[in-house]
């Protein structure tokens, strides 16, 4: 069947490109890095001779061990701060009733699409006033208010499809409400939260703004994508290599974790996006 | 949920949250607190300040805040200051201008300001500052360490009245220990084959960048990533064609002032011609300053049009030279002193700030800045041949013994910057007129000064 | 949707307790989201520098950002930025779809994954890996003059007419990726007893798409849309990162101006009016984008 052949082949030689295409950019910065700084010929050339010296300066210069350090804190505070408070909603906007139900469920999806930037500046002043601007708490405390709505909305998901006899089993034999949450609908929930916090920490993990805005003057506590921001503007540095390099270090670490955890990135992506 | 309904139900969510979530909105910034006479003058210094004064504070950290510029200058400043006061470490920050620029009025502000920083001269910064509340003056400081003596009539820049609204009089809140100026390096090589005098006129000018196109030469090296580059370059030319105390004034918010002036749109269709005509290089909007002045150090074009702070990359003297404005303007293009230092009126460790500030600025730390090829506002020695460093003296004390410097067009309010520099962009690429930009320009000024 | 009630209380009676597992997440809700963008419409109502005391204007900042023309022009690089953002991956997206429907496709995870990797680098990667390609030096120039149009190498974001459609190009990198995503994943849940029978129908490849793939995946187009265009009327990092709004003005957008003013200029009213006209906007384009992507069917509920 040559029609058959043909489509086929097509549709390989766009898969095909398109998957060099996604790539390029990255490995482009690999092997800029990878080059030394006074043989840079500029364009397609893979590096002659391999170093490692680029990282080193990066490294040394940028401060890109504390950056990720403070990134890994604060996107593992957001995980664990907001799937926790958003299990224990999701919970009761699944299994109880009470007034008010529909009313502060709605006023929860507002926050699915609210942007951010319309809200910085006042939050700004706000942290300001409780004196916790260029803190971890400034990147933490708002980035749970933003991921509540993801969060109790996908929980709420997921208790739904816990089976039915299940939870009754558990009323049954005279547990509470508060032990049923958690010998029965958090652990049987488990994918669902591991992908949730997946989803969390890759949000977490790359943001900028929040970070450029509430926690400038504080190196100890900036995070990777904001270390990385200052780096490469601040035009002493502006050696492309050294730059290249630390760019490739703060992506590294989110490589390596999809890399492991790809069929969780792209379902939690794919699932928190169409359902509900 | 259907996607309709959900949408219908947002919306009745919002208004939910709405009259929820309104109570207590109080005016922002509350009442004002920050009255500015409440800028304390305390440790108030007669002579340099003394081990023993600071040594009453205890171990104290004093944080600081500079331009990464000042880290060649700080390297070796930083250790002789924690000898002399040994119970003090300095924690320095350094930034690039922009983020620097970007930061300073909030760090300033907020509740864990550094004791010391770098700020800017003119409304945009320096003036918010002082009208804030938020410096200490520095009278004591400058007639202890003989600053006011040594910048002579050049400190009425780092003057301001005391609410901030009058600048170029008042109390010194500020001091910088060097001088900085736009001006033309050149390639002595390149010249000489050229054929060609280093020009001092714009007509030489003009005729120098001619001459090297038709000999297949890049006759003006530019990056403009940063956008102030290219109004830098203007301002050599602009210097040459308006007289220097009317651009001063302008800057300086003096009453009635414009910027709106023919000789001014000449000077930016003049800068737009040497683009139209080739004579700059390409892709300048998206080559960084420093790359710029990189290439030019190594061998690339003839003239690089820039601030003598490259003098630390531009550093060959037997290869290349440097010098001021042009004749035709007694000399004027953009300058001032650098970047003032400041101290906190809310901080903690006045009298430790105080010394740094002072230190900075003494006249010990001469030699070291020449060191690094700044030029000192305090005197000293012509310094090694074969450096660029004495072009970079004559050039300075050229332009201040003459018209005197332009001072920095964003000097003149707070978002001049932007203003200014995109739309000499625009202006440049051939997307709008001279005449827009002054009228953008100078409505820009007018709305900043009648506020 | 059933609900599970593991209680089963009377028919009538309500839970109070429900609302203690509810307070953690409002607290946070209420205190750093809802309540902050109601005070952003306040503060929009005062001249303030962020620093002494504000003044009363009320709607003096609205009326000023609504009739400035760098304000619209920045929302007209927004929309701009639609096309490329969402517009275009969307389009590109689906013809990969349509091709790839037609057959099965060996080692689809790994291209899924692959075509994926865009969207989970961070931003200021994304624009640093994208400032060197179009740099001056760099690749694109390289391949350019490689094949002889030299003519048209530049740098293409400090350049007027290509800066704009260059971090355009950049967003459909990025977005293409989470647009395929949903649409194979939209892909495997249409039936495929549908194909066949468009196959038995004698449809060709064309009719096919337009009579089963595409309904099929009208409700991951939605999604994808909304997603997209909200990122592009959001975009700050990548312009920011790129070329902060140059050259002149030729990239700025509104979250741009709402940083610049209210963190750089101190104009914090008004940035913060800057700041509710772009919530409506994009509360506006969300609502647009779901009732022209709504399931014809379904209705007008």
């Amino acid at each position: 069947m040559n029609g058959r052949r043909s489509e086929q082949l097509l549709g390989y030689g766009l898969l095909t490109l398109g998957t060099l295409i996604a790539l390029y950019p990255f490995a482009s910065i690999a092997m800029l890095a990878l080059t030394p700084g006074d043989q840079r010929t500029g364009g397609l050339g893979i590096p002659k001779t391999i170093t490692f010296d680029n990282f080193v300066i990066a490294w040394t210069r940028g401060g890109f061990g504390q950056a990720l350090w403070s990134s890994l804190i604060v996107a593992i505070a957001v995980v664990v701060g907001a799937s926790l408070v958003s299990l224990l909603a999701a919970y009761a906007f699944q299994t109880m009733r009470f007034p008010g139900r529909g009313a502060l469920l709605a006023i929860l999806l507002v926050g699915l699409i609210m942007p951010y930037e319309g809200l910085i500046i006042p939050l700004y002043y706000l942290l300001d006033g409780m004196g916790l601007l260029n803190t971890y708490w400034a990147l933490i405390l708002p980035q749970i208010a933003t991921s509540v709505s993801l969060g109790v909305l996908w929980m709420r998901q997921a208790f739904a499809s816990v089976p039915h006899s299940l939870a009754e089993a558990a009323s049954i034999d005279g547990a509470s409400r508060w032990a049923t949450l958690w010998r029965i609908f958090v652990p049987v929930s488990g994918p669902a939260i591991a992908t949730l916090g997946t989803l969390l920490f890759l949000y977490t993990w790359n943001e900028f703004l929040m970070a450029l805005v509430l926690v400038p003057q504080n190196p100890a506590v900036q995070t990777a994508p904001l270390a990385l921001s200052f780096f490469a503007g601040s035009t002493r540095n502006f050696d492309p290599t050294v730059t290249a390099a630390a760019a490739v270090t703060v992506a590294l670490p989110i490589l390596v974790v999809y890399v492991i955890f790809q069929r969780r990135f792209i379902t939690g992506i794919t699932a928190g996006a169409v359902k509900e | 949920m259907h996607p309709q309904r959900r949408f219908g139900v947002m919306a009745i969510g919002a208004a939910a949250a709405a009259a929820l979530a309104l109570a207590g909105c109080s005016a922002p910034g509350g009442s004002s607190e920050t009255a500015s006479d409440s800028a304390s003058t305390s440790d108030q210094i007669t002579a340099p300040v003394t081990a023993d004064q600071v040594a009453g504070l205890g171990d104290t950290t004093l944080s600081v805040w500079a331009d990464q510029g000042e880290q060649d200058f700080m390297e070796a400043l930083i250790p002789a200051y924690e000898a002399k006061y040994p119970n003090v470490t300095v924690d320095i920050q350094y930034k690039s201008f922009n983020d620097l620029m970007a930061t300073v009025l909030n760090a300033m502000n907020s509740s864990d300001a550094p004791d010391v920083t770098q700020g800017n001269q003119g409304w945009a910064t320096d003036g918010a500052l002082v009208s804030a509340g938020l410096l200490r003056p520095l009278d004591d400081v400058a007639a202890a360490y003989d600053y006011e003596s040594a910048a002579g009539d050049s400190i009425t820049q780092l003057q301001w009245s005391s609410d901030g609204a009058q600048f170029g009089t008042g109390s010194i809140y500020g001091m910088s220990p060097d001088n900085q100026m736009v001006g033309i390096f050149y390639n002595k090589t390149k010249l000489a084959a050229l054929g060609l005098d280093v020009p001092r006129t714009l007509a030489d000018l003009d005729a120098a960048l001619k001459a090297a196109k038709a000999a297949g030469e890049t006759p003006l090296v530019l990056g403009n990533s940063d956008k102030a580059s290219a109004m830098q370059a203007l301002s050599l030319i602009q210097g040459a064609l308006t007289p220097a105390a009317d651009t001063r004034a302008w800057i300086t918010g003096a009453e009635g002032a414009t910027f709106d002036v023919p000789s001014n749109g000449e000077a930016i269709d003049h800068l737009a011609g040497w683009v139209a005509d080739g004579l700059v290089s390409p892709g300048y909007d998206g080559t960084s300053p420093d790359d710029a002045a990189a290439a030019f150090a190594g061998g690339e074009g003839v003239f690089f049009i820039g601030g003598n702070w490259y003098a630390g990359t531009i550093a060959d003297g037997s290869q290349f030279g440097f010098t001021a404005g042009l004749k035709d303007g007694d000399y004027a293009s953009s300058g001032s002193f650098g970047l003032p230092w400041h101290v906190s009126a809310k901080s903690d460790a006045t009298i430790a700030a105080l010394a740094f500030v002072g230190m900075v600025n003494s006249a010990d730390t001469a030699s070291t800045l020449a060191s690094v090829n700044r030029v000192p506002i305090h005197a000293v020695d012509a310094g090694q041949p074969g450096s660029i460093f004495p072009d970079l003296l004559t050039a300075s004390a050229e332009q201040l013994d003459n018209g005197g410097p332009l001072y920095w067009y964003d000097w003149a309010t707070d978002t001049m910057f932007d203003t200014f520099t995109s739309g000499l962009q625009s202006v440049l690429a051939g997307q709008s007129s001279s005449s827009e930009l002054l009228k953008q320009i100078q409505d820009d000024w007018t709305t900043f000064h009648t506020k | 949707m059933r609900t599970v009630n593991p209680h089963r209380p009377g028919r009538r009676r309500y839970d109070w307790g429900a609302y203690l597992y509810l307070v953690p997440a409002f607290a946070f809700y209420l205190v750093f989201l809802l309540r902050p963008v109601l005070e952003s419409v306040w503060i929009s109502l005062f001249e303030w520098n962020g620093i002494t005391a504000s003044t009363w204007v009320g709607t003096q900042n609205l009326v000023d950002v609504l009739t400035s023309t760098e304000i619209w022009r920045a929302v007209g690089h927004s929309l701009v930025f639609i096309v490329f953002y969402a517009v275009i991956p969307t389009v590109l997206a689906l013809v990969f779809i349509g091709v790839i429907s037609r057959f099965r496709v060996r080692g689809l995870a790994f291209f899924r994954a692959a075509l994926f990797v865009p969207y989970i680098l961070s931003t200021v990667v994304v624009a640093i890996a994208w400032r060197w390609i179009f740099a001056e030096g760099g690749p694109l120039n390289a391949v350019l003059r490689g094949v002889g149009l030299g003519g048209f190498a530049r740098a293409w974001l400090g350049d007027f007419d290509t800066a704009l459609p260059s971090v355009g190009v950049i967003g459909t990198w990025v977005m293409f990726g989470l647009a395929f995503v949903l649409f194979v994943s939209g892909l495997q849940s249409i039936p495929g007893d549908l194909f066949e029978a468009a196959r038995i129908d004698g449809a060709g490849p064309v009719r096919e798409f337009f009579a089963v793939t595409l309904p099929g995946l009208r409700g991951e187009i939605q999604v994808a849309l909304v997603l997209m265009i909200t990122a592009a009327l959001r975009n700050f990092d990548i312009v920011w990162n790129t070329t902060s709004g140059g050259p002149g003005t030729s990239t700025t957008v509104p979250s741009y101006y709402i940083y610049r003013e209210a963190f750089v200029t101190h104009h914090v009213g008004r940035a913060s009016a800057i700041a509710v006209m772009l919530t409506v906007i994009i509360f506006v384009a969300v609502g647009l984008t779901m009732r022209l992507t709504r399931d014809p069917e379904a209705g007008d509920r």
